[in-house]
């Protein structure tokens, strides 16, 4: 085999294996993280908000990204376009090697691609960035076309400042590799293009272009950071900080250029045919083993719960669960609320081994208040509390950009609550967009009219639920809310399965005892389980049982399990919480005895 | 081919010609045909009989009649303006409409709206504003932050021109990230000499004295806590501070989203020559909250709010505050030591805050409301005006809704008030401009102007806190975020930078 055709294959073999490999990570390892970016965005389809983002730098890029992103709610396109611009970056990189260098396969050019694909695997970087890199290496291979070197050198000026504005932080990238490249052409070191005239000059030329074009628009255009108006906030959600492994990315392509343009000549065809294969495999299991330990899997999880709840997918949520109990915040959330709205919270909460925040997220103003977090006062009927919190999580984005999401949900809330002009305001940007368009049309014919809000399935429910009593909001006293609901609706089943659960959550068995009586209101055919173990347990803690506790019926199951797991307590088990657990952790009875409250 | 080619560039310059006029051309004949609907067209925003300043931007509007294009025609007794616009949405050339207020100031202009729907020309009631002679200040100084709850992600201070639509930041959180900025205040609308407190990151007060900016940490080495609402004294030596601890709660029920209250309250003025903090028991008093100071224009009197403190949050909704003064003496810098009563709750049965005097010192306008002294969510707060000279108090029908009135403040000419209300939706509070005349008659307000009449369609923040200003802010948002991040919170007491 001759030295082209092996180099072509081992190219095409390389560039497949990377193309699955981006495919597979992401469609079946990674895609809710995908997925939920299209939620923290709000991208308006109009001539104002490109107009906007062609006004600072990297806007452009920024605009790009969040079109694509648009279409990420589709788990198959955020996948399918998250592994084409990766790709791309790599692509681009073998270009800008094999027609500087002449050759078919430069394996180091998947570096800056893997490397931006690991930096996704952080919630925090933008898709932007990945177009950018990709934009501004395919900048180089434009640099690289023009043979001409007067046209070459006006490119390479345009082009830094068009890199610049259009891109952000990767024109470092850009500049300094065609800085490179020309240097390599003067000391005729590898290419066959002509050196440019006064070489010295233009290269200085681009260096000094590089260095004061940012300052000259932080100085006059801009109001940002010295920092960000480098390197813009394309790329990473925190815009005022430069993470290293960025910086790395940026100048990954200039290093690879140095590489191969002092190492190329040194090697053999033969050592070459060695080496290259095990570039691959180092490479290759780098990637992998940078996939692997970066990658954060319970956030994946925790993200697909988040992403359940926006689907109203309760089922699947308790599916998933059973399969595997969530112990992030968020998944056992989701897991409350499916419970709550599919009426299991009074039977099945106990075997997902809760703890005693799963119902509600404390409010925590520092850092990001979850998208999820208003969910369950929304279904529940506290409509002021879920507004609250949407506005907390649209005010807590790390890029300060708007959770379309956040605003669906705050637009709900105040169709409502009859506040019509705050809902037409918010669904006037949804109708700019492409994928809310119908929905928020749809919701404007519901503004001013109460009977059709009143007749909508989960808005008239919502309305019906809602309380009448003027309290003001604190997490350490919800179950007074949870009261509340119920005093204004006292069939609301579910804030009756959640208060009923808060209390069992506090171990506060006086409250327990106290709404226990509803139960006979709620509909249900007999005492839900986890009452059930509640109440058996509690009537040990008497001396005299109470005439009125005997009148709920406990299943003989319960009271035999009871008994096995009162035995097996006594038999040394209160020291053996993981024995005890195997055997009966998805009882009431493991909760009290085994999970330790603040306050105890 | 070549034929074929010519027809393409021909019809592509058809093409180009057709996309040209339909995105920007509007119509320049006046409509003939027309038919008269005897009443008032639809806009946005609504200014019928408004008196606007002389010196005003355009105040464009758009006409909420199912129309394609609209024309204007604007008559005044010297001189007329006349355009069509297309999508029934005015958009003033600002030339052609400042020469146009300029020859016709001190006279009605009247509107007439055409707007052409279902193929015909409709001819609307022709209405009136006012050009008054009295100009506006030529800035407005006002925070933009989202109607949020406790957090915040883009809050900033800008300066925007009154005579045209340009705004330009003077900080905002894209340089100083979790800082937040509030409460700016000018002394006698003038902005070589402003205060401004910056919270959360970098916190501190950031003073402006004849172009010098300095960072006086309200951290204090004493018992003080935190400065705040500040109020300049006309001779800008001084400045009167609230010291509050202020907390929010937030309802569960209704459309009044939170409420904020003082735990603690008290005043402070600020010697700014001599760096100093001085204050007097009547102002420093364990069993009452006092808050939002205002000096008079002579400078001799210190107007506050006060009331008898009270459990928070328990006592919430029983809270009133009066309008009182107290005697200061500028040379000496001493308070006086006898408080006056001018608008008192326990006779209102009502509480009022944020006095801010007219610049000729016969009104003071409040905001009253049924408790508390922060009636941001307060549907029912509302401005009155306090006569100095008869001392009558009378609510200002002419500006107030049904909604949320809330900080207001003065032009230096007197003739101009800005102040925030809740109106347009109930939640995103914009600045409206009112005229007063000489007796402290309000007129109609009007909508502070917008270049594109669906500005507010789609913008979401507040325009918080509006102050006039006579010139534009001469100091650079980065010098100010040097000198605000350059001290440390609680070190360095003051910090200066040239």
């Amino acid at each position: 085999m001759n030295e082209l055709n092996y180099q072509t294959q081992l190219s095409r073999l390389a560039n497949l294996l990377f193309f699955v490999v981006l495919l597979v990570f992401w469609g079946f390892f990674y895609s809710n993280h995908l997925v939920q970016k299209e939620q923290m965005q709000l991208f308006l389809l109009s001539f104002d908000y490109l107009k906007e983002h062609l006004s600072y730098q990297g806007g452009f890029v920024i605009y790009l990204g969040e079109f694509f992103t648009q279409f990420f709610r589709f788990t198959w396109a955020a996948v399918l376009f998250t592994t084409f611009f990766i790709y791309q970056v790599s692509y681009a990189s073998q270009k800008v090697l094999s027609r500087f260098f002449n050759s078919k396969i430069y394996l180091l050019a998947f570096v800056p691609a893997m490397g931006y694909n690991l930096l996704l695997l952080n919630i925090y970087f933008k898709l932007s960035g990945a177009i950018a890199v990709a934009l501004s290496v395919w900048g180089v291979v434009f640099y690289l076309k023009q043979m001409a070197p007067v046209k070459r050198m006006i490119s390479g000026f345009i082009l830094i400042v068009l890199c610049y504005w259009m891109l952000g932080g990767t024109y470092i990238s850009f500049a300094l590799s065609i800085v490179l490249i020309e240097l390599f052409i003067r000391f005729k070191k590898a290419g066959n293009l002509e050196d440019l005239p006064n070489s010295w000059m233009i290269i200085s030329g681009y260096v000094l272009i590089g260095i004061v074009t940012p300052l000259f628009f932080h100085k006059f255009v801009l109001i940002d950071t010295l920092l960000s108006s480098f390197i813009s906030s394309a790329y990473y959600q925190f815009s005022p900080m430069l993470p290293t492994p960025l910086l790395l990315i940026f100048l990954s392509l200039p290093a690879i250029l140095l590489f191969h343009g002092f190492a190329d000549g040194l090697v053999s065809f033969n050592n070459r045919k060695i080496l290259q294969p095990v570039l691959g495999i180092l490479l290759f299991f780098g990637f992998g083993f940078g996939l692997y330990h970066l990658a954060d899997f319970e956030e994946e999880i925790e993200i697909q719960y988040e992403n359940l709840v926006t689907q109203a997918n309760w089922a699947k949520i308790i599916n998933l669960a059973e399969q595997e109990t969530p112990t992030g915040e968020k998944g056992k959330l989701a897991l409350t609320l499916a419970l709550g709205k599919t009426e299991q919270l009074s039977s099945k909460l106990f075997s997902f081994s809760p703890e005693i925040n799963d119902l509600f997220i404390p409010f925590n103003i520092r850092g990001m208040a979850p998208l999820i977090a208003n969910e369950p006062y929304f279904y529940l009927g506290l409509t002021n509390f879920s507004k609250m919190l949407c506005i907390e999580t649209l005010e807590s984005t790390p890029d300060g950009r708007s959770p379309v999401r956040m605003i669906k949900r705050y637009a709900e809330n105040c169709i409502i609550d009859g506040q019509y002009d705050v809902a037409a305001k918010y669904l006037h940007a949804l109708e700019q967009t492409l994928f809310y368009r119908k929905w928020a049309n749809e919701a404007q014919k519901y503004i001013r009219d109460e009977e059709k809000i009143n007749d909508h399935q989960v808005w008239g429910d919502i309305r019906n639920n809602r309380v009448k009593d003027d309290f003001y909001f604190n997490y350490d006293q919800i179950d007074l809310a949870l009261i509340a609901l119920l005093r204004s609706n006292p069939q609301n089943k579910m804030a009756y399965e959640y208060i009923m659960s808060w209390y069992l959550l506090q171990k506060d068995f006086d409250e327990f005892l106290n709404y226990l009586p509803l139960v006979k209101t709620m509909g249900y055919h007999e005492l839900p389980l986890v009452f059930q173990e509640a109440l058996v347990y509690i009537k040990t803690l008497f001396n005299e049982v109470p005439e009125n506790l005997n009148q709920y019926k406990i299943s003989n199951e319960v009271r035999l399990r009871l008994n096995k797991y009162a035995k097996a307590f006594q038999q040394g088990g209160s020291k053996k919480p993981d024995e005890m657990g195997k055997a009966f952790g998805k009882t009431y009875w493991y909760y009290v005895h085994f999970t330790e409250l603040e306050n105890e | 081919m070549y034929i074929l080619l010519n027809w393409k560039m021909n019809n592509l310059k058809l093409l180009f010609l057709i996309v040209l006029v339909a995105t920007f051309g509007c119509t320049t004949n006046k409509p003939v045909d027309v038919t008269q609907t005897g009443k008032l067209p639809k806009i946005f925003p609504e200014n019928y009989g408004t008196t606007i300043p002389c010196n005003i931007a355009p105040l464009n509007f758009r006409v909420e009649e199912d129309c394609d294009e609209i024309y204007v025609s604007i008559k005044g007794n010297n001189s007329s303006l006349e355009k069509g616009f297309k999508g029934g949405k005015s958009d003033w050339p600002k030339k052609d409409w400042a020469t146009f207020l300029e020859n016709n100031k001190g006279d009605s202009i009247t509107f007439t709206i055409y707007a052409f729907e279902n193929n015909n020309w409709m001819k609307y009631k022709p209405f009136r504003f006012f050009v008054s002679p009295d100009s506006i200040d030529e800035y407005l100084i006002y925070r933009l932050i989202s109607p949020g709850y406790q957090t915040w992600n883009k809050m900033g201070l800008y300066q925007r021109q009154l005579s045209g639509f340009q705004e330009k930041t003077l900080l905002n959180n894209t340089i100083m990230p979790h800082s937040c900025m509030n409460c700016h205040s000018l002394a006698a609308n003038n902005p070589d000499n402003m205060v401004f407190h910056i919270r959360e990151n970098n916190s501190g007060t950031i003073l402006i004295k004849d172009g010098v900016v300095k960072k006086l940490v309200s951290k204090k080495p004493t018992s003080f806590k935190s400065v705040s609402f500040p109020y300049w004294h006309p001779s800008a030596k001084y400045i009167a501070f609230s010291i509050n601890k202020v907390r929010q709660v937030f309802p569960s029920f209704g459309t009044e989203r939170a409420h904020a209250f003082d735990m603690e309250s008290d005043m402070v003025i600020y010697d700014v020559e001599k760096s100093e903090y001085f204050t007097s028991p009547l102002l420093f008093a364990e069993d009452a909250f006092e808050a939002f100071p205002c000096f008079s224009p002579d400078g001799k009197t210190l107007y506050f709010v006060t009331a008898k403190a009270a459990p928070m949050p328990e006592e919430i909704q029983n809270i009133k505050y009066s309008l009182c003064s107290v005697s200061f003496d500028p040379e000496m810098a001493t308070i006086g030591e006898k408080v006056d009563t001018l608008i008192s709750s326990a006779f209102t049965g009502k509480s009022v805050t944020m006095p801010r005097i007219s610049p000729d010192g016969k009104h003071i306008i409040v905001t009253q409301s049924n408790y508390g002294n922060f009636p941001a969510y307060n549907e029912e707060a509302d401005l009155y005006m306090y006569n100095l000279q008869d001392s009558s108090y009378v609510l200002l029908d002419a500006i107030n809704s049904n909604q949320v009135e809330s900080y207001h403040s003065w032009s230096s000419n007197g003739r101009w008030l800005v102040f925030g209300s809740r109106r347009m939706d109930g939640l995103f509070m914009n600045a409206y401009i009112a005229y007063v005349d000489e007796n402290g008659v309000p007129q109609k307000p009007f909508l502070l102007p917008q270049k594109d009449a669906d500005f507010h369609k789609s913008f979401l923040f507040s325009f918080n806190i509006p102050e006039f200003a006579i010139k534009p802010v001469a100091v650079s948002p980065y010098l100010i975020e040097k000198v605000a991040k350059k001290s440390e919170d609680g070190k360095a007491i003051f910090e200066t930078t040239h």
